[in-house]
């Protein structure tokens, strides 16, 4: 049984041994933080019950269309179909309701910001029970049909927009032509399900009935739509499946009645998936998370291998104490408390620690990761967390207590004394050492390897000219309101218009419109064919611009030339074409001048000529696709590219301001500079340098650590030997290099292994691993290892080389 | 005129603690000529190991100045000191200090593998083969010293210590490991070397062992109380 007098004992021998306290805190405390923090994330995504009550009865109802009895669109509805289950008396669900999301301005905020709108029916947020900051839910008279201009925000909206202003109940906003009273602020900690994209949350609650314009979709039982969906609550008991067939069926009835004579639509059917609101959140995440477990534990189990060398190296000086303890009678058990007070302090501060990497290191994946992890916005340290810290410590902190008392032998302690500081205590042989060594330097080399490789990878990416200038240009998304639906040609000449009022601001340098930029694209595809008859066709995004696109971006014609002002004003049957498209359209990319059909989206088959063609593009991360431009003004999704002159912003106002000198209805819906654009592009690029950085150098640490642990045991167990070399006249550096010497023999067995393993992973991964450009990527992990080898010497043997021959002879 | 091999004036040497000073050595005084076959005797902690120690350059002094052969050696670096030590000095320890990973041959070559130029392996066999029959033990050359007896390691590090020719060798208690027919056995072959030529140093508590010795000191508290030359029988000096 411990005592407090074993405690007291480990505690002033650990305070002569500050190194030896710090190295295996730092160690196993961010280790095991980590550990704790992947721990915390796994069991948030794929244990801890939703927020939302009864959250296992909670069902979206997916629906799909099926062709000849395959699957040909999933998770699409029709507006009346969705209605039509919404509105049924069948009594299968507690609740039911509906929500579709989208994007729109607050028209009437001066800056009008873009803000993230979700259209509901009043049973939504009742159903996930949604706490209220202010003000209340909608209530059943606000449901389908009322048209109730009335509107919920989120907290963070009334934070970040209104400033928390308490007063904000009853005032009102507008989106579109409509102004809407605001009834309501959901509570800070209310966390809604993110069905559309993670790290997707809503700013502002509107009732269902404005979510779709045209009366038409409202009535077309073949106008299937994504992103609009049913959410029930089951009764209890009820099984999903059962009411997936009955719904399937029902729904199959009204279709078959409702479809249009359409040939497309005659063999189509559609039907219903019940997904639970834990599988619809969460995805296909569970095997990505637990990975991630899996590598905090591998981290931690190396940085529980390079304890134990560090605890047997430390035994190893102790053992004279331990002799003498056992010379006075001292059993097996007594010498264990002894070390399992020792160690048993030590995990404690280690613990500490890791709560403190493991607290942080949920902040960072809340910060870092809510764009890729569900449910990251709910993280916190639970006692679950805090129960696993102190078992995962405990169950360290025995095994290496058991560890290291069973590798003492007992008997031979006694002889100890006799046999003068030969020691013979503890032993472990040759052979194990270097398996260990040989372990460290295998595992560290291959995560250097892949590390090294993605963080060259991501720097090339980084360091990557994209083709085109980003610097002063921003990118304006317009947000037409009402004008949406006017003809046109008048829409035409209003953006037009608005281009020469932009013009006459002095912040302006140059502008283009455009449907998309380069990094921002819509993806529009169509087709351009060599022949009339469309036989052989090759397909392309398109983006429809004007004549000062190419100038704006700085985009390097490979042959011919721009668009004119007038081809752009007048319209025109002239394309420019990026080279990778060129080459599609004929091998050798000679295609300027030549004319194709342009299939116009199945409109028709007009003859459009190649007058330009420019270079590809080198967006990171993306395979530079076929590019097609036609000058055109485009008709929906209208966007400026503005270029201001050098060391200018400008702001939504000032733009607003010219707009409404042509038309009180546009307005900038958002400004984003390019180079934020291409931050965002690079944001995998920057994460993977940033975490492979962190891991090169945890995984060096880490191997430092464990050689250092293995090399300075070793040491400690030939101290005698090098007192006798010293003794004959060896001087400090030749004991250097005989430990040196001994360690590099299975640091090169651990390099040729780990070579095997990323050889065989290639030949795997059937990867075109360039050997010449990523020489550095080869050459950098064994240059590491081998002076990380020659450091860990130095340092394991430093000890001795420092002492006159006569103290390391002694021991001392 | 006798060769002085070494002489050392106001040898101090103190340990010091964060507590305590230790003084080892209190100024020690001595001259050892070349063919001596010095033996030092005293209590235990008068300072016996320290001063061997520090004669052969194992330690450095605290203070005072040391010089083999005329070259000063107070205060060498731990290369500098390895490197009179591997030339000028060979050892023979009590308890053998032999290296079990090697074999005997190899044993006895590790000195002449350290010097600052190289010897050729050829030498190196050459000599060691020498020394092994020096002591009678050529048969045992690739034996493991684990695998001979107490008495045949003595004479193995006897061969070590004599292998790299030094001006002086340093014996600490070289019998205190043996029975007596073995102890005998080593200090006759120690007698016989001084009786070629070498010069020795012995540190015994054994007055049987130290009455071999042509000079002997005695030590107490870190000082050399007397010397006497055993020869004559009669006290040359009293150096307190």
């Amino acid at each position: 049984m411990l005592t407090i007098k074993d405690f007291k004992t480990a505690f002033n021998s650990l305070l002569r041994a500050k190194g030896y306290v710090f190295t295996i805190v730092i160690t196993l405390g961010v280790t095991l933080g980590a550990l704790v923090a992947m721990f915390n994330l796994n069991y948030q995504l794929l244990a801890a019950p939703l927020p939302y009550p009864d959250q296992d009865r909670l069902y979206i109802v997916k629906g799909n269309a099926y062709k000849n009895g395959q699957l040909a669109f999933a998770d699409v509805n029709s507006y009346p179909a969705l209605v039509e289950s919404y509105k049924d008396k069948e009594n299968f669900f507690v609740q039911k309701a509906l929500i579709t999301v989208d994007q729109d301005i607050i028209r009437s905020l001066p800056d009008t910001p873009q803000v993230n709108t979700s259209f509901i029916t009043p049973e939504y947020l009742k159903l996930l029970q949604a706490p209220m900051q202010l003000g209340r839910n909608f209530n059943d008279g606000e449901g389908l049909g009322a048209r109730s201009a009335v509107i919920v925000i989120s907290y963070n909206t009334w934070l970040k927009v209104y400033k928390q202003d308490p007063d904000i109940l009853n005032k009102t906003l507008q989106f579109g032509e409509v102004s809407f009273k605001i009834i309501g602020v959901t509570a800070q900690y209310f966390i809604e399900p993110q069905f559309d994209g993670v790290g997707r949350m809503t700013d502002v609650w509107l009732p269902w009935d404005y979510s779709v314009a045209g009366e038409h979709t409202q009535h077309s039982w073949t106008r299937l739509k994504s992103g609009q969906h049913l959410v029930v609550k089951l009764k209890a008991g009820a099984q999903p499946n059962t009411l997936e067939t009955i719904l399937t069926k029902k729904l199959n009835a009204r279709f078959e009645a409702e479809r249009s004579n359409d040939s497309f639509f005659r063999d189509l059917t559609i039907g219903v998936t019940f997904i639970g609101y834990q599988e619809a959140i969460l995805g296909d995440i569970a095997g990505r998370v637990l990975l991630l477990l899996a590598g905090a534990l591998a981290l931690l189990l190396i940085a529980a291998v390079n304890v134990t060398n560090l605890i047997l190296a430390r035994v190893s000086n102790q053992q004279r104490n331990m002799a003498i303890q056992a010379a006075l009678g001292a059993q097996k058990t007594h010498l264990f408390n002894g070390l399992l007070a020792e160690i048993l302090i030590v995990i404690l501060l280690a613990a500490g620690l890791a709560w403190v990497v493991s607290l942080v290191g949920v902040e960072l994946l809340k910060h870092f990761t809510y764009k890729q992890l569900p449910r990251v916005a709910e993280l916190h340290l639970s006692w679950q967390s805090l129960l696993f810290t102190l078992i995962m410590g405990l169950s360290l902190a025995f095994a290496f207590s058991f560890l290291v008392s069973h590798q003492i032998n007992y008997r031979s302690l006694n002889n100890l004394l006799q046999s003068g500081s030969k020691g013979a205590g503890l032993h472990i042989s040759t052979k194990i050492r270097n398996l260990l060594i040989l372990g460290q330097v295998t595992f560290t080399a291959v995560l250097l390897a892949a590390s090294l490789h993605i963080l060259q990878q991501s720097l090339q990416h980084i360091r990557q000219p994209l083709g085109f200038s980003t610097d002063d240009i921003y990118r304006v998304s317009l947000n037409m309101g009402a004008q949406t639906s006017s003809p046109y040609e008048a829409r035409k000449n209003n953006l037009l218009t608005i281009s020469n009022e932009f013009r006459t601001h002095p912040k302006i340098a140059n502008l283009s419109v455009m449907s998309d930029d380069p990094i921002n694209s819509v993806g529009l595809y169509d087709y351009l064919s060599a022949t009339p008859d469309y036989q052989q066709r090759e397909k392309t995004l398109l983006s429809l611009i004007d004549h000062q696109y190419v100038n704006v971006l700085n985009m390097k014609l490979l042959a011919g030339r721009n668009f004119t002002a007038d081809e752009f004003k007048l319209g025109s049957q002239s394309i420019l074409i990026n080279d990778a498209f060129a080459r599609k359209l004929q091998n050798d990319g000679q295609v300027l001048n030549k004319r194709f059909y342009w299939q116009n989206g199945g409109a028709g088959k007009d003859i459009y000529q190649v007058v330009g063609i420019l270079r590809d593009l080198s967006l990171p991360n993306v395979k530079e696709e076929p590019r097609m431009f036609m000058s055109q003004v485009p008709d929906h999704n209208v966007q400026f590219l503005l270029q201001l002159k050098p060391h200018q912003n400008i702001t939504k106002q000032e733009l607003n301001e010219l707009l409404g000198h042509v038309n009180g209805q546009y307005k900038v819906a958002e400004i984003t500079p390019m180079t934020y654009s291409h931050q965002v592009l690079l944001t995998q690029d920057i994460l993977s340098a940033s975490l492979t950085a962190v891991l090169t150098l945890l995984a060096l640490g880490l191997a430092a650590i464990g050689i250092y642990g293995v090399l300075s045991y070793s040491v400690q167990l030939r101290r005698f030997e090098f007192g006798i070399r010293m003794a004959v006249g060896a001087r400090p550096i030749l004991i250097f290099v005989t430990v040196l010497k001994d360690n590099l023999a299975p640091v090169f067995l651990g390099l040729l292994v780990a070579a095997a393993l990323v050889g065989l992973w290639l030949w795997m991964q059937q990867t075109n691993y360039n050997m010449e450009t990523n020489l550095l990527g080869w050459l950098l992990p064994p240059m590491l290892i081998l002076s990380l080898t020659a450091a860990t010497s130095l340092l394991s043997a430093w000890h001795i080389i420092r002492k006159p021959a006569s103290e390391v002879l002694r021991g001392d | 005129m006798r060769e002085l091999t070494l002489n050392m004036t106001g040898i101090t040497k103190v340990y010091s603690t964060e507590d305590m000073d230790t003084h080892a050595l209190r100024g020690i005084d001595l001259e050892i000529y070349k063919g001596d076959f010095v033996s030092i005797c005293g209590p235990s902690g008068c300072g016996k190991s320290t001063l061997l120690s520090l004669l052969g350059l194992l330690d450095m002094p605290t203070t005072g100045q040391y010089f083999i052969e005329g070259k000063d050696v107070s205060q060498l670096n731990l290369s500098e000191a390895a490197f009179i030590r591997n030339e000028k000095i060979g050892f023979i320890f009590q308890s053998f200090n032999l290296i079990d990973e090697l074999s005997v041959f190899d044993n006895v070559a590790l000195p002449l593998r350290y010097r600052r130029h190289k010897v050729s392996e050829k030498d190196i066999e050459r000599k060691v083969l020498e020394c092994l029959q020096v002591v009678d033990m050529t048969h045992r050359a690739q034996h493991k010293p684990n695998q001979l007896s107490g008495g045949q390691q003595q004479r193995i590090a006897i061969a070590r210590a004599l292998v790299g020719s030094p001006a002086l060798l340093l014996v600490d208690e070289p019998t205190g490991n043996l029975d007596s027919r073995n102890g005998d056995a080593v200090m006759e072959m120690l007698q016989q070397l001084n009786a070629n030529g070498t010069t020795l140093c012995m540190v015994t508590h054994d007055p049987r062992y130290a009455d071999m010795a042509s000079r002997k000191l005695h030590l107490l508290d870190g000082k050399i109380i007397d010397t006497q030359t055993l020869q004559t029988g009669e006290t040359l000096q009293v150096v307190v």
